[in-house]
């Protein structure tokens, strides 16, 4: 089971590059796609749903051109997109089973499927009623269990949390975990902490381009060291984050309690810190577009 | 000020939107054929068997008359989405949190829809103008006999079409497809109204303004005039004459406190509908929310751990999801046909089904030539609404994604639906059916079939191309109308009223349903190979 992505490049009309030369290799397990807003995350996603067409390169699913041959991919593809509809006049039982005879599922298989699925995303006791009194969190599990009927060996999810409450967004994610054995998860979000908690692989993209890839080890080796807690009055903020990346802060009694993510302390007493995977996450980020305004300069 | 500013902008914004958009071009062409058809007189307003000269004041009259029956009915469903445009972007939830009064809010509204039926009345002005030198069968020309009739006539026509779709809007019923067909229904009491009412100024669209000035003077000007006085899509020779100047309607302050009168209408309704205008509150939309506990707010690291645990928990507890066996994937295509059909006739009320069945056990009892004409022909206009969804269902709910990214679509889905809709048309028209089979007329029995196959052909093209059921609701109930209720020859789809040609005519409506699914299948092979 392998998905390769190779050089792809999509340019909308208006000239708008969202995804530059993007290569990628994935075998079974959890990628957590992460990039900021406009990144091209979500292009990718829809191009690798086969909804769109690259405008150049290829992606190919188990060596077969999905271009050419989208349905060998989509037999096997579960696809939750950032947006989508449901018909309101049907319940959650009827639009899954819908979908499932749309993907080709028979009956008796999508009625087993159906019946789990409900009960996965905690939406059992609401199966019957009309979709169109959902709330957005209670649609958004049932896209979730629309992604699933097929018992895809490639499964995408697009900012599959929006719209989740703590508990759902946990238990989201361990049953993206419980799937990921024997397939290929994708899970696309700008939530890094959704990323940490399953992501087996991790790719940073920004500006349509691969900004980094890697186990979430190696991505968190790249601030080992660097990640620094000051304490400052609120008045100096405005000076710590002009000069530094400054991952997050908090107000206490001492003053202003800053994680800054520099190579050497950046204030005298600033205490060493363990990173995070949002510390890299923004570092890369940082350091990415550092290098890119050089070039331009240049 | 204020007031006026924010009607201003709302106006101006929507305006922009919809100007920019493809569809307007559309619309700005319609306005160009509907010029083209008046100016080589596929559209000809005509005394009888005679028109008038080509003067300023004749083409100023016929064009106002042509832009004021057509756009009214056509601008209807070009302008009906002002609000709903908010209410699919959720621009509406935006505004309905702001100090945005509701009468502010339709007025503006109303004036981008105004603008935009204007607009296409400007191109018409423009074709008029051609129109008096190109046919050049009187070099007098008189800007005001010309245009005049446009702006008294037409432009207040157009300010009830704007407010009507307004009105239309506001009212949640009909909002949707039985909006779009009474509106064809209504339009046409419209234009009746002075002869049902026998009250000359009782005429939103014009019409009566300007048969009482030219039809007296043409009993005058041309020998032999026996009466009539019509608006047709020309098919017939028509007597030009040559004789008869008609120096066009006399703006008495009687005709202009008339035509100002309806645009007050207008602008009265426009108030109107603020009363019955949701203000895109939900609740007054949908079923009110209340079906599951509210969404928690975002918890503390603490809370957040307690319901990690909880999660867990229940995870671990959750079932088990049963691989699915291999060789399970291809289910027959009559499951994605039931799938399709109970789809289309979900969300229908009881009395649908009892009307359905009303028609359906009438057809049975009735005589055949009633089962077969009348009672047909209402029981294939009573599922538009189910054949409209056709092809538009995808884009109107935004499934679009979720069925794209399935195998095998374009082959599977869309020949299910467009069978779902041959199986209402049969159920609905079973009666008419048994009763021509039973009756040994298989002529009558293959033009009953051609029809029950041509109209959701007809859907689903329509459907698929624009991505909306307004064009399949105004132009089947347009055809219904025409064809099937009126008995027109050739544009009776039922075949009930073609005679000894029904034979031919049931071939050509099987052609052309043959040609309809096929643009259908075309265009949604080209979404599926989007960008």
């Amino acid at each position: 089971m392998k998905l390769e992505i190779e050089d792809v490049s999509k340019t909308y009309r208006g000239k708008v590059a969202a995804l530059r030369s993007f290569s990628l290799e994935l075998g079974p397990g959890v990628l957590g796609l992460l990039g900021p807003n406009g990144a091209g995350k979500s292009t990718l996603m829809r191009i690798l749903a086969t909804i769109t067409r690259p405008s150049a390169g290829r992606v190919l699913w188990n060596g077969i051109d999905i271009k050419r041959d989208p349905d060998a991919l989509r037999t096997v593809l579960g696809y939750l997109p950032q947006d989508f509809g449901i018909y309101p006049n049907l319940s959650a039982v009827e639009f899954l089973d819908y979908l499932a005879a749309v993907k080709g599922l028979d009956a008796a298989s999508a009625r087993t499927r159906i019946v789990e699925l409900l009960e996965l995303v905690n939406l059992a006791d609401a199966a019957r009623r009309p979709l169109g009194g959902f709330s957005g969190g209670m649609r958004q599990r049932v896209g979730i269990a629309q992604a699933l009927l097929n018992d895809p060996q490639l499964l995408i999810v697009d900012e599959p949390t929006a719209g989740l409450d703590p508990e759902e967004r946990v238990r989201f994610r361990n049953l993206l975990s419980e799937l990921a054995g024997e397939r290929i998860v994708i899970l696309s979000t700008h939530i890094v902490s959704d990323v940490e908690a399953v992501a087996t692989d991790i790719a940073l993209i920004a500006q349509g381009q691969l900004v980094a890839h890697g186990a979430p080890e190696s991505l968190l080796a790249r601030v080992d060291g660097k990640v620094w807690e000051v304490v400052i009055p609120s008045g100096e903020l405005p000076t710590l984050r002009r000069d530094y990346l400054v991952s997050s802060t908090a107000h206490r009694n001492a003053g202003i309690h800053a994680r800054v993510v520099a190579d050497a302390p950046p204030r005298p007493g600033a205490r060493a810190l363990e990173p995070s995977l949002e510390d890299a996450y923004l570092a890369t980020l940082d350091t990415h577009r550092n290098r890119v305004s050089a070039e331009a300069a240049v | 000020m204020s007031a006026f500013r924010t009607v201003y902008a709302i106006a101006r914004a929507d305006f922009l939107e919809r100007v920019r958009r493809y569809s307007y071009l559309v619309t700005l062409l319609f306005a160009v054929y509907l010029g083209y058809a008046a100016g080589t007189g596929k559209i000809s307003l005509r005394l009888g068997e005679y028109r008038g000269l080509y003067t300023s004041a004749w083409i100023g009259a016929m064009v106002s008359l042509v832009a004021t029956t057509f756009l009214s009915l056509v601008g209807f469903y070009i302008v009906k989405n002002a609000v709903d445009r908010d209410r699919q972007t959720r621009v509406g939830e935006i505004l309905a949190g702001t100090p945005l009064t509701k009468v502010s809010y339709l007025l503006g509204k109303f004036l981008s829809n105004f603008a935009v039926l204007v607009s296409m009345v400007a191109v018409l002005a423009v074709a008029a103008v051609a129109m008096q030198f190109l046919a050049a069968e009187d070099r007098a020309f008189h800007i005001g006999a010309l245009l005049l009739p446009l702006v008294f006539l037409t432009v207040p026509a157009m300010a009830m079409t704007a407010a009507m779709a307004l009105l239309f809007e506001a009212f949640r019923f009909l909002r949707g497809g039985v909006g779009n067909v009474l509106w064809f229904f209504l339009w046409t009491f419209g234009i009746a109204l002075p002869a049902l009412t026998k009250l000359p100024q009782i005429d939103p669209s014009g019409l009566w303004t300007v048969y009482q000035s030219m039809v007296p003077a043409a009993r005058v000007g041309i020998p032999g005039f026996k009466g009539g006085f019509s608006l047709t899509v020309a098919d017939k020779s028509v007597q030009v004459a040559t004789g008869f100047h008609w120096n066009g309607v006399e703006w008495s302050l009687g005709v202009l406190g008339w035509r100002l009168v309806w645009a007050a209408v207008a602008i009265a309704l426009v108030v109107c509908s603020a009363w019955f205008f949701d203000r895109f509150d939900p609740a007054r939309s949908w079923r009110k929310p209340g079906f599951e506990p509210r969404q928690k707010g975002a918890s503390t690291q603490a809370g957040e751990a307690f319901e990690i645990k909880a999660a867990r928990a229940r995870s671990a507890a959750a079932t088990h999801l049963t691989p699915l066996p291999a060789g399970l994937r291809h289910s027959g295509s009559g499951r994605l046909l039931m799938a399709e059909l109970r789809l289309a006739l979900k969300g229908y009320r009881w009395w649908w089904y009892v009307v359905a069945g009303g028609l359906l056990v009438a057809q049975f009892a009735a005589p055949l030539a009633i089962s077969r004409g009348p009672l047909l022909a209402f029981a294939w206009i009573w599922p538009v609404l189910i054949w409209s969804a056709l092809g538009t269902r995808e884009a109107r709910f935004g499934t679009e994604q979720l069925l794209f990214s399935c195998p095998g679509l374009l082959p599977r889905q869309l020949p299910a639906a467009w069978m779902a809709g041959v199986a209402v048309a049969a159920l609905t028209g079973l009666g008419a059916a048994v009763r021509l089979a039973l009756a040994g007329q298989h002529a009558g029995l293959l033009a009953w079939a051609a029809g029950a196959l041509f109209v959701p052909s007809l859907a689903v093209a329509l459907g698929v191309w624009s991505g909306t059921s307004k064009f399949f609701e105004g132009l089947y109930t347009a055809l219904w109308y025409v064809g099937p209720m009126n008995r027109v020859p050739g544009l009776d789809f039922t075949g009930s009223s073609s005679g000894s040609n029904a034979d031919r005519d049931a071939v050509i409506y099987l052609a052309v349903a043959a040609i309809l699914l096929g643009a259908a299948f075309f265009r949604r092979g080209l979404q599926l190979r989007v960008n």
